[in-house]
């Protein structure tokens, strides 16, 4: 019933012309439906996925928002993920009763949650891209901090909801720990659940930030700027996220998410200041740090 | 929600060891209230030990007491992500006993992974129903609500006592534990209500007619 609501709701937006934004009460009425449609759904898992499409639905209309350079809708549109989020996370506490039933469910939602972090890292990207290209610097801290609090939030009711099930699955099963592992590789293989896919979008998110920080250093360059030791910096960084697959064929998908965490911080000590002069001298004492970060990094990944 | 995992994920184990050790017993138990549960530890070295050691517990966790050789030990705490740890430095070790109260969540699950990090001669672990719960579903019955199954079932007199019983693990071997309970419906109470109304009803059925029947003879 709320689909069919939605439905014509679009349909009428459509056959208007106009567009669903924040303030316009297209947008509105669309937020209200979606609502309306995840409170209505009672079954715990499709309620935790139709949440997370929610979540990337937004994101989806964020980033089309920064690529027309209306940076403020942008960020403003961010703010309606949370009435999702609660929702996916109250769902997570529902799930199936029975442990096999519950391991699959909260395995595909692991899966959605991974998406969503990877569509998270590529929509700042865009957000970052955009501002740059519009207000000459990166000016995107509060995005990024909201972004990252939804997911955090997220994650800790995923991982607490999947300890649980794995207790419970050596219980009813009893499996020993080996036993279990297995088992949940079985599992994800049978569901089709790579979470590959999402590091590599991951892995591609770092390297897109390591090569706006290298255009920003080059155009200084140009201006007559000694940017030698940023790049210098730069050239580590992208060289560490060449061999980033590597970490994803190993499965080391803390060490992915660390080296595109670090090429976004180093990337951003270029990115976020609009006064080219200061790649001479500012920052190089945080982008060293943050690179004997990526050598560690390494050093861990090999273990 | 941190904390909770920290309840949910208790794993009861020792960090770093001086020296390799063997346990001759390894005695858990859990005494179940509506919402928390007691957590009592024993460990029984098979020879005096030598123990550095930092033993996490939940954040949450309230009146903790650890006795070594039965002196009690001036605890050093520190937090470290989602645990307590509690650091014990002691020689010549015989036995341990560590005791605290931590929440559940949700309230009537009991859920928990005892993983023993020295070979142990004889691990158990017993569960205590607070009286007035029982299981959720008997576990004489298909599906069950106890897992795994226990080899002893007991009483003492007020509530039911579920053991279970490992030999001979190796140091990493596991014994996961759950169970769902519930509160018992107090069937006499029930009774006593529903007996309570029919009679006022009766009485006020009685009336009525009574009533009716006046009118009537006044008419």
């Amino acid at each position: 019933m709320s689909n069919k609501l939605s439905f014509v709701l679009i349909a009428l937006l459509m056959c208007s012309g106009a567009r669903a934004e924040p303030g316009n009460s297209f947008f509105q009425g669309e937020i209200i439906m979606e609502r309306v449609a995840l409170f209505l759904s009672f079954e715990p898992y499709s309620k935790a996925q139709q949440g997370f499409s929610q979540l990337n639905e937004r994101l989806e209309e964020a980033a089309a928002m920064a690529a027309d350079g209306r940076l403020d809708k942008a960020e403003e549109i961010l703010d309606y993920s949370g009435y999702s989020s609660d929702a996916i996370a109250a769902a997570l506490q529902n799930l199936a009763d029975e442990p096999g039933a519950e391991l699959d469910e909260i395995l595909q939602l692991e899966h959605a949650l991974g998406q969503y972090e990877a569509n998270s890292a590529e929509f700042m990207l865009a957000l970052d891209t955009a501002m740059l290209r519009t207000l000459g610097k990166t000016d995107s801290e509060e995005s990024r901090s909201l972004l990252a609090s939804e997911h955090e939030k997220l994650q800790d009711a995923v991982e607490y909801r999947k300890a649980r099930t794995i207790i419970k699955l050596k219980a009813v099963h009893e499996f020993s720990a080996a036993e279990a592992e297995h088992y949940i590789k079985q599992r994800m293989a049978a569901l089709g659940i790579r979470q590959e896919e999402n590091m590599q979008t991951l892995l591609k998110v770092g390297q897109g930030y390591a090569a706006l920080a290298r255009e920003r250093l080059e155009h200084a360059h140009d201006k007559g700027y000694n940017t030698d030791n940023l790049a210098g910096f730069i050239d580590k960084l992208q060289q560490a996220l060449r061999s980033g697959d590597m970490l994803v064929e190993q499965r080391d998908f803390t060490g992915v998410r660390q080296l595109t965490r670090i090429s976004q911080q180093i990337s951003s000590l270029v990115l976020s200041e609009e006064d080219e002069s200061m790649f001479e001298h500012e920052y190089l004492s945080q982008a060293s740090h943050a690179v004997s970060e990526i050598g560690q990094l390494g050093n861990t990944s090999t273990r | 929600m941190r904390r909770l995992l920290a309840v949910l994920m208790l794993f009861i184990m020792i960090a770093s060891l001086a020296l390799a050790q063997e346990l001759r017993y390894d005695i858990y138990e859990f005494k179940l209230k509506y919402g928390s549960v007691l957590v009592l530890n024993e460990k029984i070295f098979s020879e005096p030990a030598n123990l550095s050691t930092a033993i996490p517990i939940p954040k949450d966790a309230r009146g903790v007491l650890v006795t070594v050789n039965l002196e009690p030990v001036e605890l050093e705490i520190r937090e470290e992500g989602l645990y307590k740890m509690l650091v014990i430095n002691k020689t010549q070790i015989e036995r341990m006993r560590l005791s605290y109260i931590t929440e559940l969540q949700p309230p009537d699950e009991f859920l928990i992974t005892l993983q023993s990090i020295y070979p142990t001669n004889t691990l158990q672990a017993s569960l205590t129903l607070a009286p007035e719960a029982v299981l959720d579903i008997p576990f004489v019955k298909a599906g069950g609500s106890m897992y795994p199954k226990p080899n002893t079932v007991d009483t003492d007199a007020r509530s039911t006592i579920y053991i279970w019983e490992r030999r001979k693990l190796k140091q990493g071997d596991e014994l996961s534990l759950y169970v769902k309970f519930r509160q018992k419906t107090n069937l006499f109470l029930g009774a006593v209500l529903i007996t309570l109304f029919m009679v006022i009803l009766g009485f006020y059925l009685y009336y009525l007619r009574g009533q009716r029947s006046r009118g009537k003879h006044v008419k």
